[in-house]
């Protein structure tokens, strides 16, 4: 066959792929950076220039699912990657079939789907039923309002990640440090090396490139927090627990305000944008210093 | 004897987490087999003092439960299988051809990484509103049809196929579709497995893209109809286990039948979070 055939044969197999790009993402993308600069009135798309994000700015919701989301982010990527590390560096020494078993049972958790989670959580922490006031109250304590105290909500939301095991970040641990040279610990073991020294000298530097792609990928996760506020209390009580994509969601299909949703999500599309990239300027610095 | 009791104290601490992480799992079955009235006893039991099949009966006597399961059902084996056909032929095309632009294509697939989804949500509600889609169940297919991740994850496994295989059949005058099918394919089996697994448990446990684009109660996929439920029916707890663990059920059964599929797929580069 011929070469100019062939080419035009590698383009009609990226056809496909390259239209659902083009249609659901760059469109969008440039659509979403249009809206946020109208307005839909009665008369038809206006353009408002810098408007909708002054009245992001001045208003209350912003701030709230703003500092929602950073502080929910935060534990979410110190806890799973922290935990992560932890469990996967006691785990590896391990035989390999008790290895296969731990593997398998904090993943298990990851391919449940967060709504399902979140329903039972919702039951768990009921404030008039639930089985952990229950508890409490059979102890003598009083009911806790988990999910009905504003200043309360956001932490109970947060408990409820804290408390499952981060099974992606195990693995993939699990994974870097089954890679690292023997004859590294080795050459430590006769140099005197306690365990602890050898974990913090070899072990931990040596996976940094997991460490920093896992930091990216909860960090994009974190922020993109929806499905578990939406059962478990659906932004309130009132405005406490809303987050970003929340308010993205509720300006544009609960308030018709396609301008504001428009620009709410053109933040957090640079949020997550710088993030990503600063995070990947690091893993690039690590891959060097490694050579 | 120190030996013992760090390696007890690392036992506990591995069964800490374990049973944190799986204990909601286990209290939604311990919740689901026990009668509604019992549900609220003081205090809540570890085994349901009478197990019951009642909150099950009730669930499935509720004929949407069905319609939500097919609904589930033709979503995520829909992405599934359309993902898989769009995403290996891109990846063919950019791990076994030679063109003009073929490093540009890929590095702007690889980089639309890194736009969340929720960015173009209200941009492809306005999108497939445009095309009359809305309230379909085309409407959550369609835009999640390729995915970066798959089509990366794809190319890294075909260029380790050798190129001799492909170079042998164009000299014996086989077309580009046919060696496709007929030989990068079958030769994709592990990658295509993976891929296949991650994509169709994803699209199952989706949420908020159905939530947005259906409102009709009859084409929820399951997520989105036992969140309805959960807001409807606040106080049937057993009610609302039942229907959680019947859309539990099938991800922990294909976990638990392909797990060493999930385990390479997450190696070789990951998918999700």
């Amino acid at each position: 066959m011929s070469l100019k055939r062939r080419q035009v044969a590698a383009y009609l197999f990226l056809a496909p792929a390259l239209s659902f790009f083009v249609i659901f993402t760059f469109v969008p993308v440039v659509m979403a950076f249009v809206i946020a600069f109208h307005r839909l009135t009665l008369s038809g798309w206006q353009f408002v220039g810098f408007e909708n994000f002054k009245t992001i700015f001045s208003a209350e919701d912003f701030w709230i699912a703003f500092r929602n989301t950073v502080l929910y982010t935060s534990v979410f990527v110190v806890k799973n990657v922290f935990l992560a590390l932890t469990i996967a560096s006691l785990i590896s020494p391990l035989s390999n079939r008790v290895q296969t078993f731990f593997r398998a049972a904090y993943y298990l958790p990851t391919v449940i789907a967060s709504v399902v989670f979140a329903i039972i959580w919702s039951w768990m922490f009921n404030y008039s039923f639930g089985p952990v006031n229950n508890i409490l109250m059979r102890l003598g304590l009083e009911p806790v309002p988990w999910l009905n105290d504003p200043s309360l909500a956001l932490w109970t939301v947060i408990l409820t990640d804290v408390l499952i095991a981060p099974g992606s970040g195990i693995i993939l641990y699990l994974a870097a440090i089954n890679n690292i040279p023997q004859t590294l610990y080795e050459a430590a073991d006769l140099d005197g090396a306690t365990p602890i020294m050898k974990w913090l000298k070899i072990t931990v530097p040596l996976i940094m490139p997991t460490t920093l792609y896992l930091t990216v990928i909860y960090t994009v996760a974190g922020l993109s927090i929806f499905d578990k506020v939406f059962v478990l209390t659906g932004g309130g009580p009132g405005k406490a627990t809303i987050t970003l994509v929340y308010l993205i969601y509720t300006s544009a299909f609960r308030d018709f305000d396609y301008g504001r949703s428009a620009a709410v999500s053109l933040i957090f599309f640079g949020v997550s944008v710088i993030i990503s990239i600063f995070q990947f300027r690091a893993m690039a610095k690590s891959y060097e210093l490694e050579g | 004897m120190r030996k013992f009791a760090v390696k007890f104290a690392i036992f506990l601490f591995l069964s800490f987490w374990l049973f944190t992480s799986l204990f909601p799992l286990y209290f939604m079955v311990q919740t689901a087999f026990t009668p509604e009235t019992d549900i609220r006893q003081i205090p809540p039991r570890l085994f349901p003092s009478k197990p019951t099949l009642a909150n099950f009966e009730n669930l499935f006597k509720n004929q949407r439960i069905w319609l939500w399961a097919k609904n589930s059902l033709i979503i995520s084996g829909s992405i599934t299988a359309g993902t898989v056909f769009v995403c290996s032929m891109a990846a063919y095309s950019l791990s076994k051809f030679d063109f003009k632009g073929r490093k540009f294509i890929f590095t702007m697939i690889v980089s639309t990484i890194l736009v969340p989804a929720q960015v173009t949500l209200l941009p492809t509600f306005i999108l497939i509103n445009k095309l009359k889609l809305t309230d379909t169940l085309w409407a959550v297919i369609i835009p999640s049809l390729s995915s970066p991740y798959i089509i990366f994850m794809m190319r890294q496994y075909m260029l380790s196929i050798s190129n001799d295989y492909v170079d042998a059949a164009r000299v014996d005058g086989a077309n580009e579709w046919t060696i496709y099918l007929k030989i990068i394919l079958p030769m994709s089996k592990p990658v295509i497995a993976t891929s296949a697994i991650f994509t169709f448990i994803s699209s199952w446990n989706g949420f908020l893209w159905p939530l947005i684009v259906l409102n009709d109660p009859d084409k929820y996929p399951l997520t989105v109809g036992l969140a309805t439920m959960q807001r409807l029916g606040l106080t049937q707890f057993g009610l609302q286990m039942a229907g959680a663990m019947f859309s539990a059920i099938p991800m922990i059964v294909m976990f638990f039948s392909f797990q060493r599929y999930f385990m390479k797929g997450l190696m070789s580069g990951g998918t999700k979070g």
